[in-house]
């Protein structure tokens, strides 16, 4: 039924695509809402373009067969219509004014992303896919779907339980219902373009690179201070046993994510914080069988050199003096015997 | 009468325990601060140096079994054994000690010709003795408690673990400090530079037993033929 819609729409428009015309051409059929069409696997695909959408985009001036530029006749059945690609324009050495993101294509086919792509999974994201295909706008533009607010949801299309995650976490709620700018959505941590597989040593969230990723704001003085956020557990992490083993390849060793969360990152107050005092059995027990409450009693953190640390202060102090002490009362030692010993050897002299 | 040259000062059984006390403490002490200095860069080569951080832990455990086993033993040694039993009374701190002490301070700074007698454990002996022992128990009851920090955790709470944890890393370096740095002066280097064979021959020489410990020479042959 459908089918048939489709070639009696493009059968109406049997002139070739030519010049000036073309978009005016074209957006008859294809502004319609209900316009699809049918892949040989049976599916049907949208193919509604949204003129006012494109005619706000950066590529507003552009005709459909600059891009498209396998649609040769109207109507086009029968001739094979692949994806865009947006190299054609976009290279080194293109004319001015042109964005040519060269690099960008070297990290994309490196990425999860591009890999996959080569490997023909028809899932895997090209450009279009992340930057939009006929609403395509600077990443500053608040319209463009890869402007920081916009990430998640562009993200959340294919990563679903991710995006439902991460909205209704601390950062989420910052970025999406507040409006923080300065919280990270999924790039700040995952990667723009160079996006890895977690199981790579050299993803921005490998276990091993994690407490790197994520420091990068929680160790920045100025920023933590706006959202009253402690410094103190970038600092203690890296020298608590956790952070060691983690720091000598024991990828077993908890890093942040381990306790705090991933895309479920909440404020340690918040009930349904992992790392909250009433979770902390479980998020523990984790790692370490037979984990139950004594697991929340005392400090995670912990700074032996801050006062808020407690008695643990006090017995570093402690040992800090009398070992110092030790040593003094060792030199002095030293000191008489050989102060002795010179005056011996005086008197045997004289 | 012949006196004999040398007389035995530890038996084999004693050097045997002092030799794996000290093998247990050498590698107690390098993988653990191995890891107390993770940070810097020695830290980091004696870590690589054990084959990495897990074969460091295996490192440092090795060094607490050596130590619980040789501790354990020290203890059935002093109570069952006459040999043992009589060398542990030798070692209680007595009221002659802290008059030794006194005695050879005022030596030392010149305002007494007067030297202190000693028996067969002089009091600084005594106090490095003790110091091992305190050092040794409190180092084996916290080790023993992060060794099995699920379990400890569990019983006693994180907070208390946390204070386990602190006192264990700061008692090493005291312990270093007055065992491996002073118990080394004090007995080695400072009179029998590089270091005194006794700990290895078990001999010591009569000559050297009467001037450093008259009372115990005094003992054995007799105060009758001084000269």
């Amino acid at each position: 039924m459908k089918r048939a819609l489709v070639v009696i729409l493009t059968l109406l428009f049997f002139v070739p695509i030519s010049g000036e015309g073309a978009i005016r051409k074209c957006i008859i059929c294809h502004q319609k809402p209900g316009i699809k069409k049918v892949l040989p696997s049976g599916a049907e695909v949208s193919v509604y373009v949204d003129r006012k959408l494109l005619r706000a985009s950066s590529h507003r001036r552009l005709k459909c067969q600059d891009c498209h530029i396998d649609v040769t006749v109207i109507p086009h059945k029968g001739i094979k219509i692949g994806r865009v690609h947006c190299n054609r324009c976009h290279y080194q050495g293109a004319p001015k004014g042109i964005p040519q993101p060269d690099s960008i294509y070297k990290k994309y086919w490196d990425s999860v992303h591009g890999k996959k792509v080569k490997a023909g999974d028809p899932r895997a994201p090209w450009c279009q896919d992340c930057h939009g295909g006929h609403g395509v706008f600077s990443p500053n533009s608040p319209r463009s779907k890869v402007n920081k607010r916009n990430i998640p949801a562009t993200c959340g299309r294919c990563h679903k339980k991710e995006y439902q995650e991460y909205r209704e976490s601390v950062h989420g709620v910052a970025l999406l219902k507040k409006g923080i700018m300065a919280v990270p959505a999924c790039v700040d941590c995952h990667g723009k373009h160079n996006v890895y597989s977690p199981g790579k040593p050299y993803s921005s969230v490998n276990p091993q690179k994690v407490p790197e990723t994520c420091t990068k704001c929680h160790a920045d003085q100025a920023l933590m201070r706006r959202f009253k956020v402690s410094l103190n557990p970038a600092k203690t992490y890296r020298e608590s046993f956790h952070g060691i083993a983690l720091e000598f390849g024991e990828l077993k060793a908890a890093n942040c994510s381990s306790c705090h969360g991933v895309h479920n990152i909440f404020a340690p107050s918040d009930p349904r914080s992992t790392v909250n005092k009433a979770n902390l059995p479980k998020t523990c027990g984790k790692c370490h069988p037979g984990a139950n409450e004594n697991f929340a009693k005392g400090k995670i953190h912990l700074d032996v050199h801050s006062k808020s640390s407690g008695i643990v202060y006090y017995v570093a102090k402690f040992f800090i003096i009398l070992t110092t002490g030790t040593m003094a009362v060792l030199f002095i030692h030293i000191f008489l015997d050989l102060y002795r010993k010179i005056k011996e050897k005086r008197e045997v002299g004289e | 009468m012949t006196e004999p040259l040398y007389v035995e000062r530890f038996t084999l059984n004693e050097r045997i325990q002092h030799l794996i006390l000290l093998i247990a403490v050498v590698l107690l002490l390098v993988s653990g601060f191995a890891l107390k200095y993770a940070n810097t860069s020695w830290g980091r080569f004696f870590i690589e140096l054990q084959g990495g951080f897990q074969a460091r832990g295996t490192v440092h455990r090795i060094g607490a079994v050596l130590l619980l086993l040789v501790s354990v033993y020290h203890f059935f040694y002093i109570l069952f054994t006459r040999r043992g039993h009589e060398q542990f009374l030798e070692l209680i701190p007595r009221l002659k000690d802290w008059r030794d002490f006194k005695v050879s301070l005022s030596h030392t700074l010149g305002a007494t010709q007067e030297r202190p007698r000693f028996g067969r454990f002089n009091y600084r002996q005594k106090l490095q003795y003790w110091l091992v022992v305190g050092g040794v128990v409190s180092m084996e009851v916290t080790g023993l408690m992060l060794w099995f920090h699920n379990e400890s955790i569990a019983v006693l709470s994180k907070g208390v673990l946390d204070f386990v944890y602190v006192f264990h890393s700061y008692e090493a370096m005291l312990v270093f400090t007055v065992i491996v740095i002073w118990h080394l002066y004090d007995m080695h280097l400072r009179e029998h530079f590089p270091m005194d064979p006794v700990w290895l021959t078990g001999k010591i020489s009569v000559e050297r037993l009467e001037k450093e410990h008259p009372l115990e020479y005094e003992r054995l042959f007799g105060g009758e033929d001084k000269k």
